[in-house]
């Protein structure tokens, strides 16, 4: 049942409880509040209620500090120091360093995408030197040797890093290594030259 | 450090609710920064205000260390086993005084962070409201409301502990 005490309801003296307790409402405000508490036994109870329950969160205790705090603050400054010390010294390698990464990431990433399909071998198939022919056949004779596929995935990597990107197209082409990637005639055309080349290789005759 | 280092290392400890070990390490961390930055301070506003704010904004951002139900430390228990000892000394009475701080330990705990951080800094630190307003860079209605909304939320999880 809502009664009315000092023309302040018990709804209203109870919402603003939190703000009683902490004395932080106006003047005219508490004095109201507190003229209704004298009379209504429910809100009394309930600041009670209020009151008690921020008493008890003294039972939480509070902890004390290790005993070496301090030494463990001056320990970890220290190493924090020497760090600060060494960085400065090799914040020029930093840069460079990180922009080599970031471009043999884009460049194994970016670059087989570019490289699949007759256009781009039938260019540059045409244009090959003997030192791309060398680059393909180390690449294709290193998963040839090894006989295992994994190898194969090793010299691509090889490839794509050290000579131009079809030759690492053509490896990466190789039907019996790569099934799933389309070669194109001119590929098939490459890929069986290079073979020719690594049989007469094989064979002594180059 | 001597004067401050226990005020930051306990609004750590309860903000996270987590061991002294993680609390200490955080509390160092906040030296750190503020041994690094206190040519920074222009002295606007007063040193413990910015110590709480570097500390707070450390505490929001370790948020991953937050757990629901977090059981007393070694430490707790012991300090709360000293603080009983001589003044009432039946197993009974520890273990209430125990599971009581438990209990508080998890309703602070339950509270949304930014409750909690009010809740902290006035309740077990004493700061008023202005120096919460600077500390956690809110206005000074904002920390009543969130006081207001932490005391009645505190009341409901603790009723059935209080006699």
């Amino acid at each position: 049942m809502k009664k009315k005490f000092e023309n302040i309801k018990c709804d209203e003296v109870q919402n603003s409880m939190p703000g009683y307790c902490e004395g932080s409402l106006s003047a005219d405000m508490t004095e109201k509040i507190s003229g209704h508490l004298s009379q209504c036994r429910a809100c009394a109870a309930e600041e009670n209620l209020h009151r008690k329950t921020w008493d008890l969160l003294d039972s939480w205790s509070e902890i004390e500090p290790h005993h070496l705090y301090r030494a463990r603050f001056w320990e970890k400054e220290a190493g924090r120091e020497v760090l600060s010390d060494l960085i400065p010294r090799f914040r020029f390698a930093l840069v460079p360093a990180l922009c080599m990464i970031l471009l043999i990431i884009s460049a194994l990433l970016f670059i087989p995408s570019h490289n699949r399909g007759d256009d781009l071998f039938t260019a540059e198939v045409q244009q090959w030197k003997p030192l791309d022919y060398m680059a393909y056949i180390h690449s294709v004779n290193y998963s040839l040797t090894s006989g295992e596929n994994e190898d194969g995935l090793i010299a691509r990597t090889d490839v794509i890093l050290t000579v131009p990107v079809y030759l690492d197209d053509t490896v990466e082409s190789e039907p019996s290594l790569y099934p799933d990637i389309p070669l194109g005639d001119a590929g098939v055309s490459a890929l069986e030259g290079a073979q020719s080349v690594i049989t007469e290789l094989e064979e002594g005759v180059l | 450090m001597e004067r401050h280092y226990k005020s930051v290392l306990n609004i750590i400890y309860r903000f996270y609710g987590c061991s002294r070990e993680e609390a200490e390490d955080i509390a160092q961390e906040v030296f750190i920064r503020i041994y690094r930055g206190i040519r920074g301070f222009q002295g606007r506003s007063r040193f413990f205000t910015w110590l709480y704010k570097v500390t707070m904004n450390l505490c929001f951002k370790k948020r991953a260390v937050k757990r629901k139900d977090i059981p007393l430390s070694v430490e707790e228990m012991a300090e709360n086993a000293d603080a009983v000892e001589g003044r009432d000394s039946s197993a009974e009475k520890h273990l209430e005084r125990q599971e009581l701080s438990r209990a508080v330990k998890n309703a602070v705990m339950a509270l949304p962070e930014e409750q909690r951080a009010v809740v902290i800094l006035h309740r077990y630190h004493d700061i008023s409201y202005e120096e919460i307003a600077d500390t956690l860079g809110i206005s000074l209605a904002a920390v009543k409301s969130r006081l207001h909304r932490a005391r009645l939320n505190l009341k409901e999880s603790l009723k059935e502990y209080v006699r």
